[in-house]
């Protein structure tokens, strides 16, 4: 049985494992799924490898109910829609990551957008969307001095991860280039353009 | 109607919170100190959920369009249930900086400004939500909804026997020892500078003797207790981010969130340990 432990009064975290891992999110989407239609359950939220359930029931009772749907759920695969996103390469930090890579700027930009990725989960701030997993060849630690301010439409990449940010934040992932596709619309149900599930593609785009 | 004819440097719209679209990444916001909150809503008749302003860091007035009934609860000595008539200027200087960090402002019919997802709550890092997503500024006209006539019956806060937060240990237990959960029960911590609705930090001596780098994001909430790679608690708030990546050594009760959000820099905090029982 996973470990189950209280994020405080009203809600709990069901952990699956502790790291990143196609099967192990698509168990998270499947069981999140199946949690939300559980009586007292508000909300089910899936990361990467846990599910966190926001619940009115108290932290027993709720416990009781997920504990039977763990044993049975199965894994959703990553069969969302698939987001062709177009991408400018020319973020502030591309030069750097091709330096500290050993390759060319050419060769980063082309390992980048040569994958489809899966959304792990959405977060940080509304819309942002952890994507993986990238080429082992970019992996690079996040930034020493994080940025105050990264542009929205930023594309990134950071450990095994990229993702776009949807509005001006403070970040320290590394800026590889551009988009103009919105992330995050509040008028909009669900508000976030992308799912945990959901899979991306970048192609490189003059724009 | 009502006109904020001097604004204080710090006051939005809030209600109780957006909930359901965390998976989107959209944090609940809402009222920092849900009880003051409640109570201001319960003594002018309104529904708990009722949009109010929330009101900080400083002094500003008010001008009041048509009559209606006004309270104003939170940091202030006392809650008063006043009637305001049309043209009324009402000066709110309150002994913030004294009582609390907020007091609440709850008109009869509440503050009418559009849903944005669910919920009337600014939340200014998306700039959605409350009045065009931002801080209220002098010349601001927000609208009032219709009174629902509801006869007032006041709520009643929970009682607290004392001054300590609650928390909760978990979700991270395996990241931390139990000397590490000693420490943060034994430690005098006092409200940092750099706080916010996003979260609070808190000075005090850091835990030891641990490795809390950054580790895989998942689902957070406000109250939770994260600690940094040098062993600082920083407590998430109502505008905090849905998914962290720091270790989260306990979270603070719900009930107990309110009172947590009050305290001014410089004060006090000391936790005690609770069960997520109710």
């Amino acid at each position: 049985m996973p470990d189950i432990e209280p994020l405080g009064d009203r809600a709990l975290t069901i952990r699956l494992g502790d790291r990143m891992d196609a099967g192990l999110a698509a168990l998270a989407r499947g069981l999140a799924a199946r949690l939300r239609g559980i009586s007292g359950v508000r909300e089910a939220v899936p990361g990467y490898a846990t599910v966190t359930v926001f619940h009115d029931a108290d932290y027993a009772s709720m416990r009781s109910a997920v504990e039977p749907v763990i044993a049975t759920a199965t894994a959703e695969p990553a069969a969302g829609p698939e987001h062709v996103i177009p991408v400018r390469y020319d973020g502030p930090d591309l030069q750097d990551v091709a330096e500290r890579t050993g390759m060319t700027v050419a060769r980063v930009v082309e390992l980048h957008h040569s994958r489809v990725y899966t959304v792990y989960l959405i977060g940080f701030v509304p819309g942002f969307a952890y994507l993986g997993d990238i080429d082992p060849a970019l992996e690079l630690p996040r930034r020493d001095q994080p940025r105050t301010r990264v542009p929205a439409g930023s594309v990134a990449i950071a450990g095994r991860q990229t993702g776009i940010y949807p509005l001006q934040t403070a970040g320290g992932w590394h800026l590889i280039g551009h988009t103009g596709t919105p992330m995050f619309d509040p008028q909009a149900n669900p508000p976030a353009t992308l799912a945990a599930g959901d899979r991306v593609r970048f192609v490189p785009s003059s724009e | 109607m009502i006109e904020i004819s001097t604004a204080p440097p710090f006051a939005t719209v809030q209600d109780l919170g957006r909930f359901g679209h965390r998976a989107s990444g959209v944090p609940v916001s809402g009222a920092m100190d849900p009880d003051s909150m409640r109570l201001a809503n319960s003594l002018v008749g309104n529904p708990p959920d009722a949009a109010v302003i929330e009101w900080a860091l400083g002094g500003g007035s008010l001008i009041f369009r048509r009559t209606m009934q006004y309270v104003v609860t939170g940091a202030v000595r006392a809650p008063r249930l006043l009637t305001a008539r049309p043209g009324d200027t009402v000066a709110l200087a309150p002994p913030i900086h004294f009582f609390g960090r907020f007091i609440y402002v709850a008109v009869e019919g509440g503050i009418d400004v559009p849903l944005v997802l669910g919920s009337r709550s600014t939340y200014l890092p998306g700039a959605f939500g409350g009045y065009k997503g931002r801080i209220l500024r002098a010349g601001d006209e927000l609208p009032v909804g219709p009174s629902g006539g509801a006869a007032a019956t006041p709520w009643t806060p929970p009682a607290f026997e004392s001054d300590a937060i609650r928390v909760i240990f978990g979700p991270n237990r395996a990241a931390f020892t139990d000397a590490h959960r000693e420490q943060l029960l034994a430690t005098e911590y006092k409200v940092a500078q750099a706080s916010d609705r996003m979260g609070y930090r808190l000075d005090g001596d850091p835990l030891t003797g641990g490795e809390w780098g950054t580790r895989l994001s998942e689902p957070v909430c406000p109250g939770a207790i994260q600690i940094t790679a040098e062993g600082h608690p920083i407590v998430l708030m109502a505008d905090g981010p849905t998914v962290g990546g720091y270790p989260v050594i306990g979270v603070v009760h719900s009930a107990d969130l309110g009172r947590f959000a009050q305290r001014l820099t410089n004060e006090v905090v000391r936790f005690v340990e609770a069960t997520p029982a109710p």
